[in-house]
């Protein structure tokens, strides 16, 4: 099969870029694999997809590039959905760039990575080719009105796939996509490079973009109490973002800046697990949870929140790891004393955590994107070039009930507003 | 022995436009640290065009021979990768070294990091064992290259905790390679000020030292024309009229290359228009920073 995934950019460090472009190497094994980044802005991607992946850009934002200050760059999108949080940094030049990719692109399967790319594909990829969106955020965490746009565009697709089963079930039941094959499959993350940790260092590791989410304040405080139990234990945090410094006035107003440090972004992300006995994940939402699998691969248990949606469809808590209540200190430090105070258990949920983490290897991922797209596209008849027809009443049908769904939701608010001007009254 | 060599990256900047499609991509090396502190460089050997055949390392900023070393590499068992290794015996100058692969007489490429396994040398555990003060520890440019980051202090004073309580600082140290007497003592040392070193006595236990410094006394050293004054601090392991040299307190001991990012501690307000903080350097050397507050005249 022919495989073009289309990604915002993948020059960068994020979680998409890094599935993506595992995935993108495990499927490379056995299928032609192209990733089209939307944009490009370094001479090189942070994580190499192997030479079995072609990368190509659309826009180059280099600054010698002519893309740079291309006039249609100025102008704003009409094509991208005002609703999806990157709209401003698509332009007139990113519409005709994606068209014209599109238009050519001979793929068997396009696959977008976000909810804008998504409904692109939907709404303007020409007939042929399997179109997949994947979610590697949530429906829920979407504004009203992206939701809007997804209702409108998704039942187009020939399938979503989003990075947990929870978020699935609320794509069957919050939104209706008929024909549309809506599965989870999660994130692929490879088999570290280095040793398992060794379950006797004293070192907690975290590691995520220091953003308000991941609630790193929290790690913070439940680290002073273990800190007050447990003074020859330390923790490190991994990664840079807007947090930094009101988690450093944090760590200054705890007293713990001999116990708790910010070490910055790290890539390899893996040397640095190695380098801990029990990682930590403290935050308020997860789309999937990443780094609890990639600390899991390096043999690490997981003292993780249970928020939504992802750490409880990895975690078996007290087997792997353990999975504590959300936003609670108290909870959180107990979950980390807990495997501070008994070194065997550490060891041995390190090792469990390994074992149980090795479902994420990218070649089973592979697999499970290969079994739905060879069926997606035999759904099709016999290959992914026949069976238009069908694909056309598929989207059409899509199309308007999409719309239909529309016009029901605009009379609920209708009559929503007069209840509550009625009840005002 | 240098070689005069031709490079598109003689700085540790990111080389243009031309590494990238097309050619081949840089050599990566992973990087792994053993029990000793030693570090083993694996280099994959390329698919075509023939093996590299040495490691060099050359300090930056250096231009003399012994600023350039060359290391062996040698082909893995299994075949397929290349391996060569940087013991700390040594004894590399103190510095930041560029890591490259070189092939003849003429050819040398920049090396890029792999996956490095540095795990023993961030177990605290290990410090005493260290060898007389040399320490190698491979990073991460910022330009994404791979360099080493080299310090040789011997003796050294390794600064541990630090703990602030009001207008007070008491620092913990280690001193290696040192015998400390009854009379060891801190100091204080504003290089930018005509004025005594400040000197505390030290407690000390086996080969360590707590000092308890007085922040505000230090504060109030600073003359009020001035924004900052940096104050060095400086270990006399027989105390301030003794034989022995004295030994700059700094950290080096760790898997931290730059000291001063993730070593933080908050500054203290010791007078209505003074603060005082402990700070790493660049160097990874400890110091008190004294800062004053609204003096500048404004307009």
């Amino acid at each position: 099969m022919r495989i073009a995934i289309l990604i915002h950019h993948a020059y960068g460090i994020g979680g998409t870029i890094r599935t993506t472009l595992n995935s993108a190497q495990a499927l490379s094994g056995r299928h032609d694999v192209e990733v089209v980044s939307v944009f490009r802005h370094r001479d090189r991607t942070v994580f190499d997809p192997g030479p079995g992946v072609r990368l190509r850009h659309l826009v180059d934002l280099r600054p010698d590039s002519p893309d740079h200050d291309h006039p249609d760059h100025q102008r704003p999108s009409r094509h991208y959905p005002r609703a999806d949080g990157h709209y401003t940094r698509y332009s007139a030049l990113t519409d005709a760039r994606i068209e014209e990719y599109l238009r050519t692109c001979d793929a068997d399967v396009i696959v977008g990575t976000r909810p804008g790319l998504n409904t692109l594909l939907a709404l303007r990829a020409p007939r042929g080719p399997v179109l997949v969106g994947q979610e590697h955020l949530t429906l829920a965490c979407h504004s009203r009105r992206l939701r809007l746009t997804l209702r409108d565009a998704y039942p187009r697709l020939d399938a979503l796939t989003t990075v947990t089963e929870t978020d699935a079930a609320d794509y069957r039941s919050r939104m209706r996509l008929p024909g549309v094959r809506v599965e989870a499959v999660p994130n692929g993350v490879p088999e570290p490079a280095v040793a398992p940790a060794d379950p006797g260092a004293k070192w907690v590791v975290a590691a995520g973009r220091l953003a308000p989410a991941k609630r790193y304040d929290l790690l913070l405080r439940a680290f002073a109490r273990v800190v007050a139990e447990r003074p020859d234990w330390r923790l490190r945090i991994y990664g840079a973002g807007p947090q930094r410094d009101r988690l450093r006035d944090c760590i200054d107003s705890l007293g713990l800046y001999n116990h708790a440090f910010l070490m910055g972004a790290a890539h390899p992300i893996e040397s640095e697990w190695c380098k801990g006995s029990i990682a930590a994940s403290t935050s308020s939402l997860e789309a999937f949870g990443m780094t609890i699998v990639e600390a899991m691969r390096c043999g690490l248990p997981v003292v993780a929140t249970r928020c939504p949606h992802g750490p409880a469809e990895i975690i078996k808590d007290g087997v792997d790891g353990r999975l504590v209540t959300m936003n609670d200190v108290g909870a959180i430090a107990e979950g980390l004393l807990e495997l501070i105070d008994d070194d065997d258990l550490r060891r041995r949920m390190g090792a469990a955590a390994r074992d149980n983490a090795r479902r994420y290897d990218p070649a089973l991922v592979a697999e499970r994107y290969t079994d739905l797209f060879t069926e997606l596209a035999s759904r099709r008849g016999r290959g992914a070039r026949l069976g238009t027809a069908r694909t056309t009443a598929h989207r059409a049908r899509g199309a308007l009930l999409s719309t239909a769904f529309t016009a029901r939701d605009g009379l609920r608010r209708a009559r929503a507003a007069t209840r509550s001007k009625g009840s005002a009254a | 022995m240098t070689l005069s060599l031709t490079t598109d990256d003689d700085t540790g900047r990111e080389p243009g436009r031309s590494a990238d499609p097309g050619s081949p991509p840089a050599p990566h090396a992973d990087c792994v640290s053993d029990e000793a502190g030693d570090i083993t460089f694996t280099v994959a050997v390329p698919p075509a065009g023939g093996r590299w055949e040495t490691l060099l390392l050359q300090r930056r900023g250096g231009d003399t021979a012994a600023d350039s070393v060359h290391l062996p590499l040698t082909e893995s068992p299994g075949g397929g990768s290349l391996t060569g290794t940087l013991p700390l015996a040594l004894r590399l100058a103190e510095g930041r070294w560029d890591a490259h692969v070189t092939r003849g007489e003429s050819q040398r490429i920049r090396l890029r990091p792999g996956v490095n396994d540095l795990r023993t040398l961030a177990d605290d555990a290990g410090r005493a064992r260290r060898t007389e003060g040399a320490v190698c520890l491979p990073y991460t440019t910022k330009y994404g290259n791979l360099s080493v980051r080299t310090w040789l202090r011997w003796p050294h004073a390794e600064a541990g905790r630090i703990h602030l309580r009001d207008h007070t600082g008491t620092v913990e140290a280690l001193l290696l390679g040192a015998e400390l007497t009854d009379a060891a003592c801190l100091e204080a040392r504003a290089r930018a000020l005509d004025a005594p070193a400040l000197t505390v006595p030290v407690t000390r236990e086996g080969p360590h030292v707590t000092a308890r410094l007085d922040l505000a006394d230090l504060a109030g050293r600073q003359p009020a024309e001035r924004d900052r004054t940096e104050w060095e601090l400086w270990l006399r392991p027989d105390g301030a009229g003794g034989r022995a040299d004295a030994v700059r307190l700094a950290r080096i001991l760790d898997d931290v290359p730059d000291k001063r990012a993730v070593y933080r501690y908050p500054a203290v307000r010791v007078a209505r228009n003074r603060t005082a903080a402990f700070a790493y350097t660049g160097a990874g050397d400890l110091s008190v920073e004294v800062h004053g507050l609204g003096e500048r005249r404004h307009g």
